[in-house]
Protein backbone atom coordinates (compact mmCIF):
# COMPACT_ATOMS: atom_id res chain seq x y z
CA UNK A 1 0.00 0.00 0.00
CA UNK A 2 2.84 2.35 1.00
CA UNK A 3 4.73 1.43 -2.15
CA UNK A 4 1.67 2.14 -4.24
CA UNK A 5 1.35 5.59 -2.65
CA UNK A 6 4.99 6.28 -3.41
CA UNK A 7 4.62 5.25 -7.01
CA UNK A 8 1.60 7.49 -7.33
CA UNK A 9 3.64 10.32 -5.83
CA UNK A 10 6.40 9.65 -8.35
CA UNK A 11 3.95 9.71 -11.21
CA UNK A 12 2.53 13.00 -9.94
CA UNK A 13 6.01 14.52 -9.65
CA UNK A 14 6.80 13.40 -13.17
CA UNK A 15 3.58 14.84 -14.58
CA UNK A 16 4.26 18.08 -12.75
CA UNK A 17 7.79 18.21 -14.13
CA UNK A 18 6.48 17.66 -17.61
CA UNK A 19 3.80 20.31 -17.16
CA UNK A 20 6.34 22.74 -15.78
CA UNK A 21 8.61 21.95 -18.66
CA UNK A 22 5.86 22.73 -21.11
CA UNK A 23 4.55 25.76 -19.36
CA UNK A 24 7.60 27.51 -18.04
CA UNK A 25 8.34 29.47 -21.15
CA UNK A 26 6.62 30.93 -24.10
CA UNK A 27 9.53 30.04 -26.33
CA UNK A 28 8.30 27.83 -29.08
CA UNK A 29 11.47 28.00 -31.17
CA UNK A 30 12.65 24.69 -32.49
CA UNK A 31 16.04 23.89 -33.86
CA UNK A 32 14.93 24.93 -37.29
CA UNK A 33 13.93 28.41 -36.19
CA UNK A 34 16.62 31.03 -36.10
CA UNK A 35 17.13 32.84 -32.86
CA UNK A 36 17.45 36.59 -32.91
CA UNK A 37 17.01 38.54 -36.09
CA UNK A 38 15.37 41.78 -36.93
CA UNK A 39 12.38 42.86 -34.94
CA UNK A 40 11.46 45.73 -37.17
CA UNK A 41 8.67 45.30 -39.64
CA UNK A 42 6.27 47.87 -40.87
CA UNK A 43 7.39 50.10 -38.02
CA UNK A 44 10.55 50.87 -39.92
CA UNK A 45 8.55 52.19 -42.81
CA UNK A 46 6.49 54.41 -40.56
CA UNK A 47 9.30 56.27 -38.85
CA UNK A 48 10.95 59.35 -40.24
CA UNK A 49 14.20 57.70 -41.22
CA UNK A 50 15.99 57.52 -44.53
CA UNK A 51 14.09 55.84 -47.34
CA UNK A 52 14.72 55.01 -50.95
CA UNK A 53 12.24 55.70 -53.70
CA UNK A 54 11.68 53.19 -56.49
CA UNK A 55 8.91 53.50 -59.08
CA UNK A 56 7.48 56.28 -56.94
CA UNK A 57 7.21 54.00 -53.90
CA UNK A 58 9.02 54.44 -50.60
CA UNK A 59 11.16 51.50 -49.60
CA UNK A 60 12.96 51.05 -46.30
CA UNK A 61 15.00 48.27 -44.73
CA UNK A 62 12.75 46.23 -42.46
CA UNK A 63 9.83 46.37 -44.90
CA UNK A 64 8.24 43.00 -45.61
CA UNK A 65 9.26 41.45 -48.92
CA UNK A 66 5.64 40.92 -49.93
CA UNK A 67 4.87 44.59 -49.28
CA UNK A 68 7.87 45.58 -51.35
CA UNK A 69 6.76 43.46 -54.30
CA UNK A 70 3.22 44.78 -54.01
CA UNK A 71 4.60 48.30 -54.10
CA UNK A 72 7.18 48.11 -56.87
CA UNK A 73 6.16 45.00 -58.77
CA UNK A 74 7.92 41.78 -59.73
CA UNK A 75 11.29 41.53 -61.47
CA UNK A 76 12.76 38.74 -63.58
CA UNK A 77 16.16 39.28 -62.04
CA UNK A 78 15.92 37.42 -58.75
CA UNK A 79 18.66 35.39 -57.10
CA UNK A 80 17.70 33.09 -54.26
CA UNK A 81 20.26 31.93 -51.75
CA UNK A 82 18.94 29.24 -49.43
CA UNK A 83 20.68 29.35 -46.06
CA UNK A 84 22.50 26.23 -44.97
CA UNK A 85 20.30 23.67 -43.27
CA UNK A 86 16.94 25.11 -44.14
CA UNK A 87 17.20 28.33 -42.20
CA UNK A 88 15.25 30.32 -44.75
CA UNK A 89 16.24 31.88 -48.04
CA UNK A 90 17.83 35.21 -48.82
CA UNK A 91 16.66 36.86 -52.03
CA UNK A 92 18.38 39.45 -54.17
CA UNK A 93 15.95 41.41 -56.36
CA UNK A 94 17.48 43.56 -59.05
CA UNK A 95 15.36 46.35 -60.44
CA UNK A 96 17.52 48.00 -63.09
CA UNK A 97 20.01 50.09 -61.14
CA UNK A 98 18.82 48.99 -57.72
CA UNK A 99 19.57 45.78 -55.84
CA UNK A 100 17.37 44.82 -52.90
CA UNK A 101 18.28 41.97 -50.58
CA UNK A 102 15.67 40.39 -48.33
CA UNK A 103 16.42 37.99 -45.50
CA UNK A 104 14.16 36.05 -43.12
CA UNK A 105 13.41 37.68 -39.77
CA UNK A 106 13.01 35.76 -36.51
CA UNK A 107 9.52 34.69 -37.58
CA UNK A 108 10.72 33.43 -40.94
CA UNK A 109 9.19 36.34 -42.84
CA UNK A 110 11.51 37.90 -45.40
CA UNK A 111 12.19 41.61 -44.94
CA UNK A 112 14.36 44.08 -46.79
CA UNK A 113 17.87 43.87 -45.40
CA UNK A 114 19.69 46.19 -47.79
CA UNK A 115 18.93 48.45 -50.71
CA UNK A 116 21.97 49.19 -52.85
CA UNK A 117 22.47 51.39 -55.88
CA UNK A 118 24.34 49.60 -58.68
CA UNK A 119 25.12 52.47 -61.02
CA UNK A 120 24.61 56.20 -61.45
CA UNK A 121 21.28 55.84 -63.19
CA UNK A 122 19.70 55.70 -59.75
CA UNK A 123 20.07 58.30 -57.04
CA UNK A 124 18.93 58.83 -53.48
CA UNK A 125 15.87 61.06 -52.91
CA UNK A 126 18.38 63.71 -51.81
CA UNK A 127 20.02 63.55 -55.24
CA UNK A 128 23.24 61.65 -54.55
CA UNK A 129 24.36 58.88 -56.90
CA UNK A 130 27.43 56.74 -57.52
CA UNK A 131 30.60 58.42 -58.81
CA UNK A 132 29.76 61.74 -57.12
CA UNK A 133 32.21 63.22 -54.64
CA UNK A 134 32.56 63.55 -50.88
CA UNK A 135 31.52 67.17 -51.19
CA UNK A 136 28.31 66.12 -52.98
CA UNK A 137 27.57 63.71 -50.16
CA UNK A 138 28.14 66.23 -47.38
CA UNK A 139 26.21 68.89 -49.28
CA UNK A 140 23.21 66.58 -49.29
CA UNK A 141 23.56 64.92 -45.87
CA UNK A 142 25.81 67.17 -43.80
CA UNK A 143 28.82 66.33 -41.68
CA UNK A 144 27.08 64.21 -39.08
CA UNK A 145 28.44 60.89 -40.22
CA UNK A 146 30.61 58.21 -38.67
CA UNK A 147 33.61 57.02 -40.62
CA UNK A 148 35.12 53.56 -40.63
CA UNK A 149 37.76 52.99 -43.26
CA UNK A 150 36.27 54.16 -46.54
CA UNK A 151 32.72 53.91 -45.23
CA UNK A 152 30.73 57.00 -44.24
CA UNK A 153 27.53 56.26 -42.38
CA UNK A 154 24.54 58.43 -41.59
CA UNK A 155 21.74 57.25 -39.32
CA UNK A 156 18.22 58.62 -39.36
CA UNK A 157 15.38 56.85 -37.58
CA UNK A 158 15.91 53.13 -37.86
CA UNK A 159 17.75 53.34 -41.15
CA UNK A 160 21.43 53.68 -41.84
CA UNK A 161 22.70 55.09 -45.12
CA UNK A 162 26.27 54.14 -45.96
CA UNK A 163 28.55 55.54 -48.62
CA UNK A 164 31.87 54.06 -49.60
CA UNK A 165 34.23 56.60 -51.03
CA UNK A 166 37.44 55.74 -52.83
CA UNK A 167 39.68 58.47 -54.25
CA UNK A 168 36.96 61.03 -53.56
CA UNK A 169 34.46 59.08 -55.63
CA UNK A 170 31.37 57.39 -54.22
CA UNK A 171 31.57 53.70 -55.14
CA UNK A 172 28.74 52.34 -53.03
CA UNK A 173 25.45 53.61 -51.62
CA UNK A 174 23.54 51.28 -49.39
CA UNK A 175 20.55 51.46 -47.05
CA UNK A 176 20.29 49.01 -44.16
CA UNK A 177 18.84 48.81 -40.68
CA UNK A 178 20.65 50.94 -38.14
CA UNK A 179 20.53 48.06 -35.66
CA UNK A 180 22.64 45.80 -37.87
CA UNK B 1 13.42 1.12 8.46
CA UNK B 2 15.98 3.86 7.70
CA UNK B 3 17.59 1.66 5.08
CA UNK B 4 14.22 1.04 3.46
CA UNK B 5 13.51 4.79 3.36
CA UNK B 6 16.92 5.45 1.87
CA UNK B 7 16.39 2.82 -0.81
CA UNK B 8 12.97 4.24 -1.64
CA UNK B 9 14.46 7.69 -1.98
CA UNK B 10 17.16 6.35 -4.31
CA UNK B 11 14.55 4.55 -6.42
CA UNK B 12 12.45 7.69 -6.64
CA UNK B 13 15.43 9.85 -7.61
CA UNK B 14 16.53 7.33 -10.24
CA UNK B 15 13.00 7.14 -11.58
CA UNK B 16 12.70 10.90 -11.87
CA UNK B 17 16.16 11.27 -13.40
CA UNK B 18 15.43 8.50 -15.88
CA UNK B 19 12.11 10.01 -16.81
CA UNK B 20 13.64 13.43 -17.33
CA UNK B 21 16.36 11.86 -19.44
CA UNK B 22 13.76 10.15 -21.60
CA UNK B 23 11.77 13.36 -21.84
CA UNK B 24 14.92 15.19 -22.90
CA UNK B 25 15.68 12.64 -25.61
CA UNK B 26 12.10 12.88 -26.80
CA UNK B 27 12.01 16.66 -27.20
CA UNK B 28 15.47 17.13 -28.70
CA UNK B 29 15.35 17.70 -32.47
CA UNK B 30 16.11 14.55 -34.46
CA UNK B 31 17.19 16.23 -37.73
CA UNK B 32 16.02 13.20 -39.68
CA UNK B 33 13.30 14.72 -41.81
CA UNK B 34 14.53 17.76 -43.67
CA UNK B 35 17.37 19.46 -41.81
CA UNK B 36 19.62 16.41 -41.76
CA UNK B 37 22.71 18.61 -41.43
CA UNK B 38 22.06 18.62 -37.67
CA UNK B 39 23.33 15.03 -37.49
CA UNK B 40 26.64 15.45 -39.29
CA UNK B 41 28.85 16.23 -36.31
CA UNK B 42 27.56 13.31 -34.22
CA UNK B 43 27.86 10.74 -37.03
CA UNK B 44 31.64 10.96 -36.91
CA UNK B 45 31.85 9.21 -33.55
CA UNK B 46 30.49 5.95 -35.00
CA UNK B 47 33.28 5.85 -37.57
CA UNK B 48 36.42 3.74 -37.54
CA UNK B 49 38.92 6.53 -36.89
CA UNK B 50 41.86 6.01 -39.16
CA UNK B 51 41.47 8.87 -41.62
CA UNK B 52 44.20 10.31 -43.81
CA UNK B 53 42.31 13.56 -44.31
CA UNK B 54 39.83 15.47 -42.16
CA UNK B 55 37.89 18.35 -43.71
CA UNK B 56 36.74 21.18 -41.46
CA UNK B 57 34.33 24.00 -42.21
CA UNK B 58 30.82 24.90 -43.20
CA UNK B 59 28.63 23.86 -46.12
CA UNK B 60 31.52 24.67 -48.45
CA UNK B 61 33.10 21.39 -47.37
CA UNK B 62 30.19 19.10 -46.66
CA UNK B 63 28.38 19.90 -49.90
CA UNK B 64 31.32 20.11 -52.28
CA UNK B 65 33.65 17.18 -51.60
CA UNK B 66 32.87 13.49 -51.90
CA UNK B 67 35.08 11.23 -49.73
CA UNK B 68 33.76 8.32 -51.82
CA UNK B 69 35.55 9.64 -54.91
CA UNK B 70 38.70 10.34 -52.91
CA UNK B 71 38.68 6.73 -51.81
CA UNK B 72 37.74 5.10 -55.09
CA UNK B 73 40.09 7.13 -57.27
CA UNK B 74 42.98 7.88 -54.93
CA UNK B 75 42.68 5.45 -52.03
CA UNK B 76 42.42 8.41 -49.64
CA UNK B 77 40.42 7.68 -46.49
CA UNK B 78 38.77 10.97 -45.56
CA UNK B 79 35.99 12.36 -43.39
CA UNK B 80 34.25 15.73 -43.45
CA UNK B 81 33.65 17.22 -40.01
CA UNK B 82 31.53 20.00 -41.39
CA UNK B 83 28.39 21.64 -40.08
CA UNK B 84 26.05 24.42 -41.13
CA UNK B 85 27.65 27.84 -40.70
CA UNK B 86 30.52 26.35 -38.73
CA UNK B 87 32.36 29.25 -37.13
CA UNK B 88 36.16 29.36 -37.27
CA UNK B 89 36.32 28.94 -33.51
CA UNK B 90 34.08 25.89 -33.78
CA UNK B 91 36.33 24.41 -36.47
CA UNK B 92 39.22 24.79 -34.05
CA UNK B 93 37.42 22.99 -31.24
CA UNK B 94 36.17 20.29 -33.59
CA UNK B 95 39.77 19.74 -34.64
CA UNK B 96 40.75 19.48 -30.97
CA UNK B 97 37.92 17.02 -30.48
CA UNK B 98 38.99 14.98 -33.51
CA UNK B 99 42.51 14.73 -32.17
CA UNK B 100 41.16 12.91 -29.13
CA UNK B 101 40.42 10.02 -31.46
CA UNK B 102 42.91 10.17 -34.31
CA UNK B 103 45.67 12.17 -35.95
CA UNK B 104 45.14 12.54 -39.69
CA UNK B 105 47.97 13.31 -42.11
CA UNK B 106 46.17 16.28 -43.59
CA UNK B 107 43.52 18.72 -42.37
CA UNK B 108 41.68 20.63 -45.09
CA UNK B 109 40.13 23.82 -43.75
CA UNK B 110 37.58 25.85 -45.71
CA UNK B 111 38.42 29.54 -45.38
CA UNK B 112 35.05 31.07 -46.28
CA UNK B 113 34.08 31.62 -42.66
CA UNK B 114 37.31 33.47 -41.83
CA UNK B 115 36.48 36.82 -43.44
CA UNK B 116 32.72 36.36 -43.40
CA UNK B 117 32.68 36.35 -39.62
CA UNK B 118 28.96 35.61 -39.43
CA UNK B 119 27.27 36.35 -36.13
CA UNK B 120 26.55 33.13 -34.26
CA UNK B 121 22.97 31.89 -34.58
CA UNK B 122 21.43 29.60 -32.05
CA UNK B 123 20.01 27.19 -34.60
CA UNK B 124 23.41 26.71 -36.23
CA UNK B 125 25.19 26.55 -32.89
CA UNK B 126 22.87 23.77 -31.86
CA UNK B 127 23.47 21.78 -35.01
CA UNK B 128 27.22 21.94 -34.45
CA UNK B 129 27.53 21.80 -30.69
CA UNK B 130 24.78 19.38 -29.65
CA UNK B 131 26.38 16.74 -31.84
CA UNK B 132 29.78 16.98 -30.14
CA UNK B 133 30.58 14.53 -27.40
CA UNK B 134 31.26 16.09 -24.03
CA UNK B 135 34.87 17.15 -23.55
CA UNK B 136 36.73 20.32 -22.65
CA UNK B 137 36.70 21.12 -26.37
CA UNK B 138 32.92 21.07 -26.41
CA UNK B 139 32.71 23.21 -23.28
CA UNK B 140 35.05 25.79 -24.81
CA UNK B 141 33.24 25.65 -28.15
CA UNK B 142 29.96 26.42 -26.40
CA UNK B 143 31.43 29.23 -24.30
CA UNK B 144 33.08 30.77 -27.37
CA UNK B 145 30.12 30.68 -29.70
CA UNK B 146 27.01 31.08 -27.57
CA UNK B 147 24.75 33.98 -28.49
CA UNK B 148 23.73 36.42 -25.76
CA UNK B 149 20.33 34.76 -25.54
CA UNK B 150 21.77 31.30 -24.97
CA UNK B 151 22.92 29.81 -21.70
CA UNK B 152 25.53 27.15 -21.04
CA UNK B 153 23.08 25.24 -18.88
CA UNK B 154 20.79 24.81 -21.89
CA UNK B 155 23.55 22.80 -23.54
CA UNK B 156 24.15 20.69 -20.45
CA UNK B 157 20.43 20.04 -20.06
CA UNK B 158 18.90 20.48 -23.52
CA UNK B 159 15.50 19.78 -21.96
CA UNK B 160 15.59 23.34 -20.67
CA UNK B 161 15.88 24.59 -24.24
CA UNK B 162 13.60 22.21 -26.07
CA UNK B 163 10.83 21.60 -23.52
CA UNK B 164 8.34 23.55 -25.58
CA UNK B 165 8.68 21.04 -28.41
CA UNK B 166 6.57 18.67 -26.29
CA UNK B 167 3.53 20.12 -28.06
CA UNK B 168 5.11 19.79 -31.50
CA UNK B 169 6.32 16.20 -31.44
CA UNK B 170 6.16 14.17 -34.63
CA UNK B 171 6.47 10.47 -35.36
CA UNK B 172 10.21 10.99 -35.94
CA UNK B 173 10.67 12.01 -32.31
CA UNK B 174 9.53 8.56 -31.22
CA UNK B 175 11.12 6.60 -34.07
CA UNK B 176 14.53 8.15 -33.43
CA UNK B 177 14.34 8.33 -29.67
CA UNK B 178 17.42 6.11 -29.26
CA UNK B 179 19.08 6.01 -32.65
CA UNK B 180 19.54 7.90 -35.91
CA UNK B 181 19.81 6.60 -39.45
CA UNK B 182 22.95 7.50 -41.34
CA UNK B 183 22.36 10.73 -43.26
CA UNK B 184 25.79 11.62 -44.64
CA UNK B 185 28.50 9.89 -46.61
CA UNK B 186 31.54 10.38 -44.36
CA UNK B 187 30.19 13.85 -43.67
CA UNK B 188 29.27 14.56 -47.30
CA UNK B 189 25.72 15.77 -47.93
CA UNK B 190 24.61 14.25 -51.20
CA UNK B 191 22.26 16.15 -53.51
CA UNK B 192 21.65 14.92 -57.03
CA UNK B 193 19.20 17.60 -58.17
CA UNK B 194 20.24 20.49 -60.33
CA UNK B 195 19.48 24.20 -60.54
CA UNK B 196 21.60 26.33 -62.90
CA UNK B 197 23.38 29.40 -61.58
CA UNK B 198 21.61 32.52 -62.83
CA UNK B 199 21.57 36.15 -61.78
CA UNK B 200 24.32 35.59 -59.22
CA UNK B 201 24.92 39.01 -57.65
CA UNK B 202 28.35 40.59 -57.76
CA UNK B 203 29.92 41.51 -54.46
CA UNK B 204 29.24 45.07 -53.41
CA UNK B 205 32.17 47.27 -52.38
CA UNK B 206 33.06 47.08 -48.69
CA UNK B 207 34.32 49.92 -46.54
CA UNK B 208 37.02 47.73 -45.03
CA UNK B 209 38.29 44.43 -46.36
CA UNK B 210 40.56 43.66 -43.42
CA UNK B 211 39.83 40.25 -41.98
CA UNK B 212 38.91 40.45 -38.32
CA UNK B 213 41.93 39.79 -36.07
CA UNK B 214 39.98 37.44 -33.81
CA UNK B 215 39.10 35.30 -36.79
CA UNK B 216 42.71 35.19 -37.91
CA UNK B 217 43.66 34.23 -34.39
CA UNK B 218 41.52 31.10 -34.60
CA UNK B 219 42.96 30.28 -37.99
CA UNK B 220 46.34 30.58 -36.36
CA UNK B 221 45.27 28.29 -33.53
CA UNK B 222 44.20 25.69 -36.09
CA UNK B 223 47.59 26.00 -37.79
CA UNK B 224 49.51 25.67 -34.53
CA UNK B 225 47.46 22.68 -33.41
CA UNK B 226 48.16 21.00 -36.73
CA UNK B 227 51.86 21.81 -36.44
CA UNK B 228 52.04 20.41 -32.91
CA UNK B 229 50.52 17.17 -34.12
CA UNK B 230 52.54 16.82 -37.29
CA UNK B 231 49.51 17.43 -39.51
CA UNK B 232 49.76 19.21 -42.86
CA UNK B 233 47.19 22.01 -42.96
CA UNK B 234 45.68 22.81 -46.35
CA UNK B 235 43.53 25.90 -46.79
CA UNK B 236 40.83 25.73 -49.39
CA UNK B 237 38.24 28.05 -50.91
CA UNK B 238 35.44 26.02 -52.44
CA UNK B 239 34.24 26.99 -55.91
CA UNK B 240 30.87 28.29 -54.71
CA UNK B 241 29.79 31.41 -56.60
CA UNK B 242 27.92 32.87 -53.63
CA UNK B 243 28.49 34.22 -50.98
CA UNK B 244 30.89 36.49 -52.84
CA UNK B 245 34.60 35.94 -52.28
CA UNK B 246 36.50 39.22 -52.54
CA UNK B 247 39.97 39.42 -54.09
CA UNK B 248 41.04 41.49 -51.11
CA UNK B 249 40.15 38.63 -48.76
CA UNK B 250 41.87 36.15 -50.99
CA UNK B 251 45.05 38.22 -50.93
CA UNK B 252 45.09 38.11 -47.12
CA UNK B 253 44.66 34.33 -47.10
CA UNK B 254 47.39 34.00 -49.71
CA UNK B 255 49.70 36.14 -47.56
CA UNK B 256 48.91 34.07 -44.49
CA UNK B 257 49.54 30.82 -46.35
CA UNK B 258 52.82 32.12 -47.75
CA UNK B 259 53.93 33.39 -44.36
CA UNK B 260 53.40 29.98 -42.79
CA UNK B 261 54.34 27.85 -45.78
CA UNK B 262 50.84 26.40 -46.13
CA UNK B 263 49.19 25.09 -49.25
CA UNK B 264 46.22 27.28 -50.17
CA UNK B 265 43.98 26.15 -53.02
CA UNK B 266 41.44 28.62 -54.36
CA UNK B 267 39.13 26.27 -56.22
CA UNK B 268 36.96 29.18 -57.30
CA UNK B 269 39.79 30.19 -59.61
CA UNK B 270 40.23 26.58 -60.73
CA UNK B 271 36.58 25.71 -61.33
CA UNK B 272 37.05 25.49 -65.11
CA UNK B 273 40.15 23.37 -64.69
CA UNK B 274 38.16 21.06 -62.43
CA UNK B 275 35.58 20.77 -65.21
CA UNK B 276 32.74 22.37 -63.27
CA UNK B 277 29.75 23.63 -65.21
CA UNK B 278 27.48 25.82 -63.12
CA UNK B 279 24.57 25.08 -65.43
CA UNK B 280 24.57 21.43 -64.40
CA UNK B 281 26.84 20.93 -61.38
CA UNK B 282 25.01 22.90 -58.72
CA UNK B 283 21.69 22.18 -57.06
CA UNK B 284 20.94 25.66 -55.76
CA UNK B 285 22.06 28.16 -58.35
CA UNK B 286 25.78 28.24 -57.57
CA UNK B 287 25.95 28.11 -53.79
CA UNK B 288 26.68 24.41 -53.49
CA UNK B 289 27.63 21.62 -55.85
CA UNK B 290 25.38 18.69 -56.57
CA UNK B 291 26.70 15.15 -56.76
CA UNK B 292 27.97 15.59 -60.29
CA UNK B 293 29.86 18.74 -59.27
CA UNK B 294 31.18 17.30 -56.00
CA UNK B 295 32.49 14.23 -57.81
CA UNK B 296 34.25 16.36 -60.44
CA UNK B 297 35.75 18.57 -57.75
CA UNK B 298 36.86 15.61 -55.65
CA UNK B 299 38.49 14.03 -58.68
CA UNK B 300 40.40 17.30 -59.18
CA UNK B 301 41.21 17.89 -55.52
CA UNK B 302 42.23 14.28 -54.90
CA UNK B 303 45.08 14.73 -57.37
CA UNK B 304 46.23 17.77 -55.37
CA UNK B 305 46.14 15.79 -52.12
CA UNK B 306 48.08 12.98 -53.76
CA UNK B 307 50.64 15.10 -55.60
CA UNK B 308 51.13 18.03 -53.23
CA UNK B 309 50.50 16.40 -49.87
CA UNK B 310 52.15 13.10 -50.68
CA UNK B 311 49.18 10.96 -49.70
CA UNK B 312 49.57 7.41 -50.88
CA UNK B 313 46.75 5.14 -51.90
CA UNK B 314 45.49 2.78 -49.23
CA UNK B 315 43.50 0.69 -51.67
CA UNK B 316 44.04 -2.93 -50.92
CA UNK B 317 43.97 -2.57 -47.12
CA UNK B 318 41.47 -5.25 -46.26
CA UNK B 319 39.57 -3.57 -43.45
CA UNK B 320 39.32 -0.29 -45.31
CA UNK B 321 38.23 -1.96 -48.54
CA UNK B 322 35.46 -3.74 -46.65
CA UNK B 323 34.32 -0.58 -44.90
CA UNK B 324 34.25 1.45 -48.12
CA UNK B 325 32.45 -1.32 -49.95
CA UNK B 326 29.66 -1.00 -47.44
CA UNK B 327 29.72 2.79 -47.74
CA UNK B 328 29.56 2.47 -51.54
CA UNK B 329 26.31 0.54 -51.25
CA UNK B 330 24.72 3.30 -49.18
CA UNK B 331 26.15 5.92 -51.55
CA UNK B 332 24.58 4.24 -54.58
CA UNK B 333 21.36 3.60 -52.70
CA UNK B 334 21.04 7.26 -51.67
CA UNK B 335 21.84 8.39 -55.20
CA UNK B 336 19.27 6.01 -56.72
CA UNK B 337 16.62 7.05 -54.20
CA UNK B 338 17.10 10.74 -54.95
CA UNK B 339 17.10 10.14 -58.69
CA UNK B 340 13.89 8.15 -58.39
CA UNK B 341 12.30 10.97 -56.38
CA UNK B 342 13.29 13.49 -59.05
CA UNK B 343 11.95 11.21 -61.78
CA UNK B 344 8.69 10.91 -59.85
CA UNK B 345 8.53 14.69 -59.67
CA UNK B 346 8.87 15.00 -55.89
Amino acid sequence: MVMKKKLTACALILCLSALLAVGCGGDSNTSTTAAGGSETTAAAAADEGFYFELNGQKLVPGMAQDDMISAVGETDNVFSAPSCAGQGTDYTYTYGSVEIVTIPNADGVNEISTIALRDDLASTPEGVSLYMTTADMTAAYGEDYTQSGNAYTYVKGSVKLSFIIENDEITSIEYSLASE
Amino acid sequence: MKKKKFLSAVVIILFIAGSLYLLQRLVMPKYMDDVVEGNFIAEYYDEEKDHDVIFLGDCEVYENFSPMVLWEEYGINSYIRGSAQQLVSQSYYILEDTLRYETPDVVVFSVLAVPYNEAPRESYNRMTLDGMRWSLSKVNAILDSMTEEESFLDYVFPLLRYHSRITELTADDFTYLFHRDLVSHNGYYMRVDSLPAENVPEGRPLGDYTIDAAQMEYLDKIRILCEENGIQLVLVKAPSLYPYWYDEWDAQIVDYANEHDLLYVNLLDQADEAGLDFQTDTYDGGLHLNLSGAEKLSHYFGAILRDQCGLESRRGEEALEAAWQEKALWYQEDKARQEAEIAAGN
